[in-house]
């Protein structure tokens, strides 16, 4: 059996009861090698274009009489692109070597629907399969069955994205660690380590419970240790970056967290709506990076951003811009082999229907993150070889 | 078994012009105004998932209510006309224990899914492949019984399957069509969409696609690969009789084996649906269920994709699973959730309301206002022996595991019947074995 049409949903093939042993036949053993890896999600689908502008391009101006970033406001990285002048905290990653810009990056007959897109991006799928567990998940499947734990990969919500599930080992959401260790006390009374039955979905539900009970007393006893006095901002973003540094900094055995930003669905009147946004982004990854910086955690770190596509080159008529492809991504982290904009920036001389061509494909990323940053096989978990890109 | 004489309720909560007015406005006003009605369409969206949500939970007809809950998530499909949806919903539900064939055909003909599937961009000099493709992948066949070259045939067969905007009728626009030869299934003829039905259907893999889907749903996430084929053959030869499938179903010894009771976990609706229907809740408000969906990750009428939802284990992670063994909790207690919404808002046009409407809440957090008559329900259990009081309503609660008072080791306290019954409720749902059913 192919990997690929292992994971390719098919009704008739939902077994779990054929999974654990392929996996285990075909994955070697990976333990957690201390690295982590940061994942940000812009929501809405972010416009690329007035993030890293280039302004030198006169089609960018006249696509976008209104709306374009003016060259004196452009904060310059070099003679093509600049930032938007909201961005300054990302200039300084930009300037310390830190920063990596991937333009053009998307995937093959781009999904211009914000749920189906995201639901690529969190599956790693083609655009026309459906697959109902994430790159993240299969990470978590893929790291020696059975031993990981869901703290494994921690997602800062109360709910967990398509990303984090994995066929049979899930990552783990929440928004505070007080909070969950909390509720998980509520349940405890029918937590039974080791339960069995002859009902495989019982058994699961038992297995969950007990997962979840140690999860919480792990992180709740280990994530005291650390309390971040860097000048995080009161915004959510920032509130979570913190409790992702606090987590590292005080020593929890965690490889992947997760967040997201939401608001970059700018149809109408974008550019303070976006300006906010990338404002907040911007400084708090700034202020993530000094904390683990100055607790010496840094190089252990790579933060990866992302948007479930970028928006049309020309702008609409009520200052916003509409449903794109192709998009930046972002790369940071003090171990970059190939700091500052890695590719060529975006063609707007040569457009599909007025969208972006994307040259990279998104899980060229993923498995430059899997295998480099995590060590992971990332043929096995995104089902096919790509290309990885070398920026780590 | 079935009656088939009185075909089931339909839903008539979305008012036709009601939804054409706001359409309308949509088209015509500028910016601003386009926001505003948008956001009425949303409500009318919200409304019809909780007016099918309640009436899944006090319908008479529960089968045809289920079935219909099963059409939905196998013909997934999203719209932001809630209108296109609501009349989609009732043909499943007219067909629902009928022919697949009629459903079959019904469901490709609506308005909804022609948007949803690209149908109406499907034209005779520039196909598209996608609705051919979802048809025999995800609705009839499963991979593997067809070709890309099959597909790319099948799309030039549907060219020109649209609606009529005004009428919101399935109408087929000649001048879109293809009316050459196309070869499908290795046979060569002049075909139209209804041909490609009428040929895939002829493939027993159909029946035992169908059966298969079937089988999981009602029976056990694990397939029985012998009882499905049998019940695929049967399918075939009943020509596409659910209701035949149905009762052949429930009927079979297989059906009540201890293997194939209280396995499957329940989904997020099928979880609210269940317990509110014991309890016989009322809710005030649409919110709070929507927000129960949406944390849970079964939101009616928005699917994650044309595949619809994947269920069993998918359901359950450690938040989910904490979210659900509290569910009990917070209706005896009428008392917030904790959990707040998802921060992608935009992903999904219901959420941009809810965190509109949440932060205009001075808790920021949900709570389901539901009307409980525990006087009531408490004295529909006749035991007034608090160990005959246990084990009945646990009987009542648990399909899977039975509890019995003497191992449970669950104390009733001094009071009330009714108390009695909230104390035992919320410790019943609150344990493992309350997800299956």
């Amino acid at each position: 059996m192919k990997r690929k049409d292992f994971i390719h949903l098919s009704a008739l093939a939902t077994t779990a009861l054929m999974v654990p042993d392929f996996l285990k036949a075909s994955s070697p053993f990976i333990s957690a090698n201390g690295k982590k890896l940061v994942i940000v999600q812009l929501s809405g689908g972010n416009d690329g274009l007035n993030t890293i502008i280039p302004y030198r391009n006169d089609i960018y101006y006249k696509s976008r009489p209104t709306l374009a970033i003016k060259e004196d406001k452009v904060i310059k990285l070099n003679d093509d692109l600049g930032m938007n002048d909201a961005m300054a905290g990302m200039k300084d990653l930009f300037d310390e070597g830190m920063l990596t810009i991937i333009n053009n990056v998307g995937y093959p007959n781009p999904d211009r629907s914000h749920f189906r897109s995201m639901d690529i991006w969190h599956s790693a799928s083609d655009s026309a399969d459906y697959i109902n567990t994430g790159w993240i998940g299969r990470y978590l499947d893929a790291t020696c069955s059975g031993c990981s734990k869901p703290y494994t990969a921690i997602e800062i919500d109360d709910s967990l994205s398509l990303a984090l599930k994995g066929r049979n080992t899930n990552g783990l959401a929440l928004h505070d660690v007080n909070l969950f260790y909390k509720m998980m006390k509520d349940a405890e009374p029918f937590n039974k380590p080791g339960f069995t039955s002859s009902n495989d979905n019982l058994n699961y539900l038992y297995k969950t419970l007990a997962e979840t009970s140690s999860s919480a007393d792990y992180l709740y006893q280990k994530s005291n240790v650390y309390h971040s006095k860097a000048p995080y901002a009161g915004n959510a973003l920032a509130k979570d970056l913190k409790t992702i540094a606090e987590l590292i900094i005080s020593g929890v055995d965690t490889s992947v967290f997760y967040t997201s930003l939401s608001g970059f669905d700018t149809h109408v009147n974008q550019q303070g709506a976006q300006a906010t946004h990338l404002k907040e982004l911007s400084e708090g990854l700034n202020v993530f990076v000094q904390d683990l910086k100055t607790n010496s955690r840094l190089d252990d770190v790579t933060i990866f951003v992302f948007s479930e596509f970028g928006r049309r080159v020309s702008q609409n008529a009520s200052n916003g811009t509409d449903h794109g492809t192709a998009n930046n991504v972002f790369v940071i982290g003090s171990k970059l082999k190939t700091p500052g904009i890695f590719n060529e920036t975006p063609d707007l001389t040569q457009l599909d229907q007025g969208d972006l061509i994307h040259h990279i494909d998104f899980r060229q990323v993923y498995a430059t993150l899997l295998n480099k940053q995590l060590g992971a096989d990332d043929e096995l978990i995104l089902g096919k070889k790509f290309e990885q890109l070398g920026f780590i | 078994m079935f009656s088939k004489s009185s075909s089931p309720r339909e839903m008539t909560e979305v008012k036709r012009p009601e939804v054409e007015s706001i359409v309308a406005e949509l088209k015509a006003g500028d910016a601003d105004t386009r926001k505003m009605y948008r956001k009425m369409l949303l409500e009318k969206g919200v409304d019809l998932n909780v007016a099918w949500l309640k009436k899944m939970m006090t319908e008479q007809a529960q089968l045809s209510e289920k079935m219909t809950f099963f059409w939905h998530g196998h013909f997934a499909c999203r719209d932001d006309n809630p209108l296109l949806l609501q009349s989609l919903n009732n043909e499943m539900r007219a067909n629902s224990l009928g022919n697949f064939k009629n459903l079959l055909l019904a469901v490709a003909q609506s308005p909804a899914m022609l948007k949803f599937l690209n149908n109406l961009q499907n034209k005779k000099d520039a196909p598209n492949e996608n609705f051919a493709r979802e048809v025999m992948e995800l609705f009839t066949l499963g991979r593997g019984n067809y070709t890309e070259h099959d597909i790319k045939e099948a799309a030039r067969a549907f060219t020109g399957w649209s609606f009529d905007k005004d009428t919101l009728e399935f109408h087929f626009r000649e001048k879109q069509h293809d009316f050459g030869n196309k070869e499908f299934f290795g046979k060569t003829g002049n075909f139209d969409g209804k041909d490609i039905i009428d040929m895939i259907l002829f493939k027993e893999e159909c029946a035992r696609f169908i059966a298969g889907k079937i089988y999981q749903f009602f029976v056990n996430d694990l397939p029985d690969e012998k009882v499905i084929a049998d019940l695929g053959h049967k399918l075939y030869m009943s020509d596409y009789d659910i209701g035949e499938l149905m009762k052949e179903i429930f009927l079979a010894d297989w059906f009540y084996e201890p293997k194939n009771v209280g396995t499957r976990v329940k989904s997020p609706v099928e979880l609210i649906v269940n317990t509110s229907r014991f309890l016989n809740a009322e809710y005030a408000g649409n919110d709070a269920l929507i927000f129960v969906q949406r944390i849970l990750g079964q939101v009616l009428f928005l699917p994650p994709n044309v595949a619809g939802w994947p269920n069993g284990k998918r359901w359950i992670d450690s938040s989910s699973m904490i979210f659900r063994m509290d569910f009990g909790r917070k209706l005896v207690d009428v008392s917030e959730f904790t959990q707040r919404l998802k921060a992608d808002d935009d992903t999904d046009p219901n959420m941009v309301m809810l965190k509109e409407k949440s932060l205009k809440k001075k808790g920021r957090f949900f709570e389901l206002d539901a009307t409980i008559n525990w006087d009531v329900l408490s004295a529909s259990f006749n035991s007034t022996a608090d160990v005959q009081f246990f084990n009945d309503v646990s009987q009542a609660l648990l399909v899977a595991g039975k509890v019995n008072y003497d191992n449970a080791g669950f104390q009733f306290k001094e009071g009330e019947k009714s108390a009695k019954l909230k104390a035992l409720f919320v410790y019943l749902t609150g344990r493992p074995e309350f997800q299956l059913c």
